[in-house]
């Protein structure tokens, strides 16, 4: 079991949250990224971590992987088939910006395996989206969900943030309640972060940020629960939701601290025990492939069994579901409840915890604002 | 005798940026005890944060050799002396050590209360006064009127004053050769029976404690036997010797002569300033007058962040007690903090020093409790207590009255600044004594204020509202009655012990409010709502209300972000361990100190 995901560093524009590494770039570059991943994937498909390996999962990530033409994004499909193996069910998810997703792309890329679309809306609000820098408006957006179903997408999500500067209750209301209409089968919505090195970062430094307080973001929270769980949308991550049977299957893999391969620039990867990352300079990245055979690995950390047990619970605790303490105690060879004892006594006293009738301890609704604290719990000194 | 007549020891008294430090250096480089090679920049200026903050905190002495315009050889001892209020007793013991002293002026400012009150003290002790004007290499440099105001202020003839620039060494022969001709020549006599004055002393991790001393009568050499006046303890001397400017052995050190003793002296609490060294096997018949014990008038708490640290707390503690005699320290319990300690300063840079000692060389994370005074509680059964602790005041009704530390400050002002400075030291419950004009421009306040309202941010709020052109000297003059009162502190409607402060009932209620105001800010939201009351007894004067917090929740975390996140938390968590739990509401280490830090 293990997913894969590839990074595609580039976007048409670059929005003033963003701290992923991407950006605007010439179509040379483009190409020649492409051929660095390609370098990328022959050397990872005979590591001995990887040769072999069952795929369960595929996502192309990034930056925004639709501003690639049909053909690249052909290609970059026909290599990961040439290099790696995957089992009869994977899921191939691939982000997608409102505006660069085209039918030809859509129905290129679905006849070589993708079936599930990512589609970054963020809102329906054209004030809002052109304060926060992104590079389309509403009306694209809608443009481009007319053509996703026309396509017979099954399986899609939308990404919205809230928070933003100047959003009302009612925008994200608005928001969220036209995005139901189009009946995506997975939401993800997202509390703003404003990052370190991000635009939005300098406009706080500066004070020049007006976020809604805290108050009004937990409203908007607390609405949007609200209204997804009366559409018949399941809370299975903290800020994830989904109709029975679209959970993303690659996501959750990180949420249960499995194992994955990363490809491309920035991209992190957790295999046997360790946790490396590959630069995240694109310059740095093409520049090394010019003139070596492996990747540019500037972060390698070997996960201590400690280590991975933290965060397998801090992963598992972001799940509605929780964990299951039987399967923790198979996985690492503890007895977590004896280990967590005074962890789980406090958490359930001050009621941020539950156990279930099957041996899961998950967070209770009332804690899900405040997750950070209850994972603090389980912090050992 | 003869040999005497070739010795003069000196100091430099001077006002914190006027340039002691860079005058020293040219007089040990003119000198050639150092070559400019050899110099490290303003070497009687070692540690470092009086570098960073360009004060001298601990005095140290420097022996040069000088040929003289008459062709003789003459010995100069430069005696270097603290710059700051908190250590004056420190200074007048070194100008003891003295015939006489350089009084240094900046060109373009002009004499400064702290100035004024170090010549003060240097005509007490009978020095020779040579005035300098430096920095007349300056565009706005004004000789003439500074050499009129020092007249005028200090009374003392400039006529022949030095004009000179030390930073580009103008007038450096001219001060050397008014050394040699103004300074009088030690007395004292190597045949009568020792009495060598200790003006500093400092702990070396091989050597034990070097005592800086001046012999004022007989001699002193390795192997002699010495007793201790004030502390009564005999010691076998090692060495003796002097500085130019590192340590250089000598033979004897006789009557008239600075240098250093080493015995096996194991802290520096044994070598009090001020103490005086004799033969034990032929004792002096009296000590050296002005020995007194320093004593503390700033008190605060200080505890480990974590309890574990509490016994490394104490060795450091006791570590630099080793090198700092004035430092006191004992076992204190708070409720609210556990184990600690309260420790006594000589002043707020004193405690800021130890402070940062603590935090930078032994790498302690400590909570500082907001200092105080000491206050005299005389109790309606005529039990009377002297307290350093706010928490520790008895009940109101116990209570006959309360009596604090009163000082005379002196301000030297611009007079444009007048109307401010006086309206500060009103809302400090100053009593105005007297004004005197120093020249058309420049006004110098006498006020009577108490200890307490200085050590409050004081010195800054002087500093920010004349624009830094204000300065402040201090001495203590004795206890007054006043009206004051408990005020404690109540965190989710318990009082915590820490937070007690002392104030004045009419300033209780403004108090009360900017403190609650203050922890309102710096106690971070948790998971319940606290409420923050001053109260006096049992009625609330202020109130403030933390809510809860909402979110604290990370929206993202995907496959490049677990074990940013991971550490994310723990850092959280750290920050968590950081504070103090005091009932179930954990405080960071910034509320102890927010009755001190209040925002205007």
């Amino acid at each position: 079991m293990a997913g894969l995901y590839v990074h595609i560093p580039f976007c048409e524009s670059k929005c003033l949250y963003c701290d992923f590494a991407s950006g605007v770039s010439s179509q040379e570059t483009i190409e020649e990224y492409l051929r660095a991943l390609e370098r990328e994937m022959a050397y990872y498909a005979e590591d001995d971590r990887v040769k072999g390996r069952l795929f369960e999962t595929v996502f192309l990530g990034g930056g925004t992987p639709s501003v690639l033409t049909a053909r690249q994004l052909a290609r970059l499909l026909e290599k990961i088939h040439e290099y790696f193996r995957f089992q009869d069910q994977t899921e191939w998810t691939m982000e997608a910006n409102p505006g660069s997703l085209t039918r030809d792309k859509i129905q290129t890329v679905q006849k070589l395996g993708v079936n599930r679309f990512s589609l970054g809306v963020q809102s329906f609000d054209n004030s809002l989206l052109k304060s926060i820098g992104r590079g389309h408006t509403a009306e694209e957006a809608r443009e481009t969900l007319k053509i996703l179903q026309s396509c017979d997408v099954k399986n899609w999500n939308l990404d919205f943030i809230y928070g933003l500067p100047g959003q009302t209750l009612h925008q994200w209301r608005d928001t969220l309640q036209e995005a139901m209409k189009w009946q995506p089968s997975h939401l993800s919505l997202y509390n703003l972060i404003v990052e370190e090195g991000t635009p939005f970062a300098f406009l706080q430094a500066a004070g020049s940020l007006v976020l809604p307080s805290e108050d009004e973001q937990y409203a908007m929270m607390e609405a949007a629960d609200t209204l997804m769980q009366q559409a018949g949308y399941e809370h299975y991550e903290i800020s994830n939701y989904a109709k029975a049977g679209f959970q993303c299957r690659h996501n959750l893999l990180y949420w249960q601290n499995r194992e994955y391969l990363g490809l491309g620039v920035s991209a992190y990867s957790f295999l046997h025990h360790h946790r490396f990352a590959h630069t995240a300079n694109v310059k740095e990245y093409l520049n090394h492939w010019q003139e070596h055979n492996s990747p540019l690995v500037c972060e390698d950390e070997m996960a201590t069994p400690d280590i991975e047990l933290t965060e397998t619970i801090l992963m598992g605790l972001r799940l509605m579901q929780g964990f299951s303490y039987q399967e923790i105690d198979r996985r690492f060879g503890i007895h977590f409840r004896e280990r967590y004892r005074e962890a789980i006594a406090t958490g359930l006293l001050r009621q941020w915890l539950e156990e279930t009738p099957h041996g899961f301890l998950r967070l209770t609704p009332q804690a899900i604002p405040i997750a950070n604290q209850v994972s603090l719990l389980f912090l050992e000194d | 005798m003869n040999r005497m007549k070739h010795i003069r020891n000196f100091c430099i008294i001077a006002h914190i940026d006027h340039g002691k430090s860079t005058l020293a250096d040219r007089l040990i480089e003119y000198t050639g005890t150092l070559s400019s090679r050899e110099m490290e920049n303003q070497i009687l200026d070692s540690m470092d944060l009086e570098r960073e903050r360009g004060i001298t905190i601990k005095l140290k002495s420097v022996r040069m050799q000088y040929i003289a315009k008459d062709g003789q050889i003459y010995q100069l001892n430069l005696i270097d002396t603290p710059g700051h209020v908190d250590f004056n007793y420190e200074v007048s013991r070194s100008l003891n050590a003295c015939e006489g002293a350089i009084l240094v002026v900046d060109a373009t400012q002009g004499i400064e209360a702290q100035t004024l009150a170090n010549v003060y003290l240097a005509l007490e002790h009978n020095l020779e006064i040579i005035p300098v004007i430096n920095k007349i290499d300056l565009p706005s440099a004004e000789p003439e009127r500074v050499k009129k105001e020092i007249e005028d202020v200090i009374g003392i003839d400039c006529s022949n004053a030095v004009l000179a620039s030390a930073k580009e060494g103008v007038g450096i022969p001219d001060i050397l050769e008014q050394i040699v001709a103004l300074i009088p020549a030690p007395q004292g006599d190597e045949k009568e029976p020792l009495q060598a004055l200790i003006f500093d002393s400092h702990y070396d991790n091989y050597r034990g404690v070097i005592c800086y001393i001046r012999v004022v009568q007989g001699e002193l050499k390795a192997g002699m036997k010495i007793l201790l006046m004030a502390t009564n303890k005999v010691y076998e001397v090692l060495e003796v010797g002097t500085f130019r400017p590192s340590m250089q052995p000598l033979p004897v050190l006789q009557a008239g002569e600075v240098g250093y003793v080493t015995a096996t002296i194991r802290t520096v609490q044994d070598t009090r300033v001020g103490d005086t060294i004799t033969d034990a096997d032929n004792p002096a018949s009296e000590p050296l007058p002005g020995y007194r014990k320093a004593t503390p008038m700033v008190f605060t708490g200080i505890y480990p962040t974590e309890t574990s640290e509490y016994p490394a707390l104490r060795d450091a503690l006791e570590k630099l007690q080793l090198n700092d005699a004035s430092l006191s320290f004992e076992v204190e319990t708070s409720i609210a903090l556990g184990f600690g300690f309260r420790c006594g300063f000589l002043g707020l840079l004193h405690l800021e020093i130890v402070q940062e000692r603590l935090d930078r060389h032994y790498d302690i994370d400590i909570i500082t409790t907001a200092p105080t005074v000491v206050y005299k509680v005389t109790k309606t059964n005529g039990e009377i207590l002297i307290l350093d602790n706010p928490s520790q005041v008895p009940q109101p009704t116990e209570i006959e009255k309360i009596e604090e530390p009163y000082v005379k400050a002196t301000i030297l002002t611009p007079d444009t600044y007048i109307g401010t400075v006086m309206e500060l030291v009103r809302e400090r419950r100053g009593v105005f004594d007297h004004m005197e004009y120093l020249d058309p421009h420049r006004v110098m306040l006498l006020y009577v204020l108490p200890l307490s309202e200085i050590i409050y941010d004081f010195f800054d709020q002087l500093k920010s509202r004349t624009r830094g052109y204000a300065s402040l000297d201090y001495e203590l003059t004795g206890y007054q009655e006043a009206d004051l009162v408990k005020m404690d502190i109540l965190v989710t409607g318990d009082p915590v012990d820490a937070l007690a402060v002392i104030v004045h009932r009419e300033k209780a209620v403004s108090r009360g409010r900017a403190i609650c105001e203050r922890l309102r800010k710096v106690i971070p939201r948790q998971q319940f709502e606290i409420p923050i009351q001053a109260a006096l007894g049992n009625k609330i004067i202020a109130r403030e209300t933390i809510s809860a917090y909402r979110k604290d929740v990370l929206a993202k975390c995907y496959g490049g972000d677990i074990s940013r996140k991971r550490k994310l938390l723990e850092k959280q968590k750290e920050g968590k361990k950081k504070m103090r739990l005091v009932g179930n509401v954990e405080l960071p280490q910034d509320a102890f100190m927010a009755v001190l830090k209040i925002d205007k």
